[in-house]
């Protein structure tokens, strides 16, 4: 037998091995764990045992030591995901190094396949974390955005979908600067005239941040600093509501980046003198907020003057009135509301209305006659939050209104008689809608939700997607991810696909996805199944050979 | 029967005691601690505690709480104030030591500045980023004053109040609770905060009173109330006042270690 042209590759079961245990850990084992509990665990247990047998015993020590070594070494590399470069690197080194040499000398398994079964995983981790694998069973990641938050400004980054001229929209986020001393000083140059700006620009060192936009170009997403003619049809609420009111929100333009920043709201002095009167909490802290809602609209005015752009909102209430122009013609039409909330069709399919939510109170006006269509006063048991989202549950046209209360509960509006409560959760349900799509043509709307886990008694919620069908929620599926937030279906361009942009919570990263209908869990038990069999069939045979080599 | 047909009963056990172990470690990793419910972002509404019975009441016992609380000497006041917007939560909390009528030693919390401030007499500083710096002092320091003229607008309005049930545990003893809705034109006059600025779009607001059983003191103070913001929308404003240690030695004020080293070291 000709050796030398023989190349031995018995290294790339190890290697393709390494990455299914990373997979089926997280696609299958951590959410039957998560949805299942106790029985979940019981079905893991099930399952390793049947695998456990599957192997032949002659190779059990080093076949388990390599699975729980590749287990292992995943997990070590994704904990370290969010570490400064220089230090990622060097531990991601140390740790394989130090899980080689061990695995080595305990189960005599040869280096070659132990390094290269590192590298893949490390590599599997540098292209895309194993904590964020949760999405790929329903998402292919269009774009993942790396913008650097600093969780004791914000708790997450703001996902504001604006559009822009021919029906195109883009996405705009901030993105923590890392600034320089030299940096501070242009910034200390560019400050403002009034006696706090000094002191405003200096003490937000490192926690300023960049406006950035996320536009699509065919399929392609690329981020770059937001332009002056996109933010102008911002709503300046969408940027500074994570800091409201106990922070007053500052913008400035340098060198072409605009540039945000917050300051305390308050002195200790005013803070005690609301301490010092606390039956007057409730209209004292109302006017302290109505005056920071002021100065932010005033800064960002300001910031809009400075780039020779005016504000371009669209539809606005000022003054208890909702004025703007819609698809060429203008509108104004006195209002009750305070808030505007959404475009749609909410009392029956192509009946262009807008959405505005009161104190306690939702109107809808049309958009085409410029009158009031209809309203619904919430109850004071529960009453309507500000947290309400739109979208269709089926293929009617209609758009449905998810409100997210406490319980969160679905209205279907109506033009003439009253609004119906077609959903309600569960009384101590803390499920939370965040909006809905289609997907693909020919399907059903998907209603995507934070929804607790199914047995697990933990309130912690899971990004979940739901059917409405008569009354109840199906689920369709369920990404078992926990920190998702700020959830919006888009369409980036009018006739192109509908992604799904988020955030993660306490992270400087957020997503933009686009739905797949691969199956790649059962692909992914399929490929556990062949394994196990595979392994069965090995211990036949075996079997069969000794049995055949008994002298009789 | 040959050798290697025939496993030992020992070997058999230790092989199921290693499955067992394999397969449960295996089991195990999925039982990873869960990423709580973000804080500071929740879509919770008002109180949740519920109350059996309700039956209506008078303004006595509040009166006689807050005349109770104007006569004591020293207490402490823990506060939290929420301003929720959709799923995003705003706000500060208080933490300090009350001396009637002119000292006060108090720390707060907002949006990743812990604040604080001390007052004697005419003398005051506070800081924000670290830097003591003076302040302007605040007049009558006590929280009671505050109570005592709410009451008197309630009872001159006659607003009505109920007592609910059961009793609820506040800090250190059990407390009868009291309710009522007050109209928001009869708590929207003259704000500290900003003469300008008037709430305009307020709801009515629920205040419930914990008054203690023991000694019949103020315990425990909570609001909440709807509020429309131009330019930001619908907010739930929620605050929640504790006093506790009433006339207890440890509400006694020294003066804030933080402060004196600033000022000792300033030459």
């Amino acid at each position: 037998m000709n050796r030398r042209a023989r190349v031995k590759i018995d290294w790339l079961p190890f290697l393709l091995w390494s990455i299914l245990v990373n997979a089926v850990n997280i696609w299958i084992i951590s959410p039957l764990v998560e949805d299942y509990f106790a029985l979940g665990i019981l079905a893991v247990f099930v399952l390793a045992a049947v695998w456990f047998m599957s192997i032949p015993p002659k190779w059990r020590k080093k076949w388990i030591t390599f699975t729980v070594f590749s287990y292992l070494l995943g997990t070590a590399i994704n904990s370290v995901t969010f570490f400064p470069l220089v230090q990622r690197v060097g531990l991601m080194f140390i740790m394989s190094v130090a899980m080689i040499v061990v695995v080595y000398f305990y189960a005599k398994l040869r280096v070659l396949p132990l390094m290269l079964s590192s590298v893949a995983i490390i590599g599997c981790n540098l292209w895309l974390p194993f904590q964020d694998w949760t999405f790929l069973t329903h998402f292919k990641i269009v774009y993942h955005g790396k913008a650097g938050l600093n969780p004791m400004d914000f708790p997450s980054l703001p996902m504001v979908i604006v559009p822009t001229q021919g029906g195109h929209k883009v996405l705009v986020t901030l993105s923590n600067l890392k600034e320089t001393k030299s940096d501070v000083e242009t910034a200390v140059a560019a400050a403002g005239s009034s006696s706090d700006d000094l002191h405003n620009v200096i003490q937000s060192f490192n926690h300023r941040y960049q406006i950035v936009e996320i536009s699509d170009n065919n399929g392609k997403f690329t981020m770059g600093p937001a332009k002056p003619n996109d933010i102008a049809r911002l709503d300046p609420s969408q940027l500074f509501s994570s800091y409201f009111p106990m922070s007053t929100v500052y913008w400035t333009s340098q060198n072409g980046t605009l540039i945000q920043y917050a300051a305390p709201s308050g002195s200790p002095y005013q803070l005690m003198q609301l301490a010092n009167d606390p039956a007057q909490y409730p209209s004292n802290v109302l006017a302290m907020s109505e005056q920071v809602s002021q100065d932010n609209q005033n800064n960002w005015d300001k910031l809009l003057n400075s780039l020779g752009v005016k504000p371009h909102q669209g539809l606005t209430i000022s003054n208890g009135r909702l004025t703007g122009t819609w698809n060429g013609h203008s509108i104004d039409v006195p209002v009750d509301a305070m808030e505007v909330l959404a475009t749609g069709s909410f009392t029956g399919p192509n009946s262009d209305e807008i959405l505005l939510e009161g104190t306690n109170r939702l109107e809808i006006v049309s958009l085409n006659t410029g009158h009031l269509v209809t309203s619904y006063v919430g109850s004071a048991q529960n009453p309507l939050s500000s947290d309400v989202r739109v979208g269709p549950i089926d293929d009617s046209g209609q758009d449905i209104i998810f409100v997210n209360g406490s319980p969160a509960f679905i209205l279907k509006a109506s033009a003439s008689g009253p609004w119906q409560e077609i959903y309600t959760a569960p009384p101590k349900s803390s499920l939370r809608f965040e909006g809905s799509a289609v997907f693909g043509s020919d399907k059903t709307p998907e209603i995507l939700t934070d929804d607790p886990s199914l047995m697990r008694p933990t309130p912690t919620r899971l990004f979940t997607s739901y059917t409405y069908r008569n009354g109840q929620l199906y689920r369709n599926w369920r990404v078992y991810q926990s920190n998702v937030v700020n959830v919006s279906p888009v369409k980036f361009s009018a006739n192109g696909p509908t992604y799904v942009v988020l955030s993660m919570f306490n992270q400087g990263q957020f997503f933009v996805l686009s739905r797949h209908f691969i199956p790649v869990v059962p692909i992914t038990s399929a490929l556990l199944g062949l394994s196990v069999l595979l392994g069965f069939i090995l211990r036949l045979r075996k079997g069969e050979k000794r049995n055949a080599t008994i002298p009789a | 029967m040959p050798r290697f047909q025939r496993k030992k009963s020992s070997q058999k056990l230790s092989r199921f005691v290693g499955l067992c172990g394999g397969a449960t470690v295996l089991a195990l990793t999925g039982c990873s601690p869960s990423t709580m419910t973000p804080i500071g972002m929740t879509n919770q509404s008002s109180q949740t505690v519920s109350f059996a019975g309700k039956s209506f009441s008078s303004w006595s016992a509040l009166k006689d709480s807050v005349s109770l609380g104007l006569k004591s000497r020293q207490y402490q006041e823990k506060d939290a104030v929420n301003v929720s917007h959709g799923i995003l939560v705003g706000g500060f909390t208080v933490y300090g030591r009350v001396n009637p009528p002119d000292k006060v030693s108090v720390a707060f919390h907002q949006n990743g500045y812990n604040p604080s401030f001390y007052q004697q007499g005419l003398s005051a500083y506070g800081q924000i980023t670290g830097h003591w710096q003076q302040s302007p002092a605040v007049s009558d320091l006590n929280v009671f004053p505050s109570y005592a003229q709410f009451v008197g607008a309630m009872t001159a309005h006659h607003v009505p109040v109920y007592k609910l049930q059961p009793a609820q545990y506040v800090v250190d003893e059990y407390c009868d609770v009291y309710q009522a809705t007050v109209p928001a034109k009869l708590v929207s006059a003259l704000p500290d905060w900003a003469s300008t600025y008037y709430p305009t779009n307020m709801s009515d607001i629920v205040y419930t009173f914990y008054i203690g059983q023991k000694d019949g003191e103020l315990r425990q103070v909570t609001t909440s109330s709807d509020a429309a913001i131009s330019g930001v929308g619908s907010v739930q404003i929620q605050s929640d006042t504790i006093l506790f240690a009433i006339n207890q030695i440890g509400s006694k004020i020294t003066i804030d270690p933080n402060l004196y080293n600033s000022l000792l070291y300033q030459y």
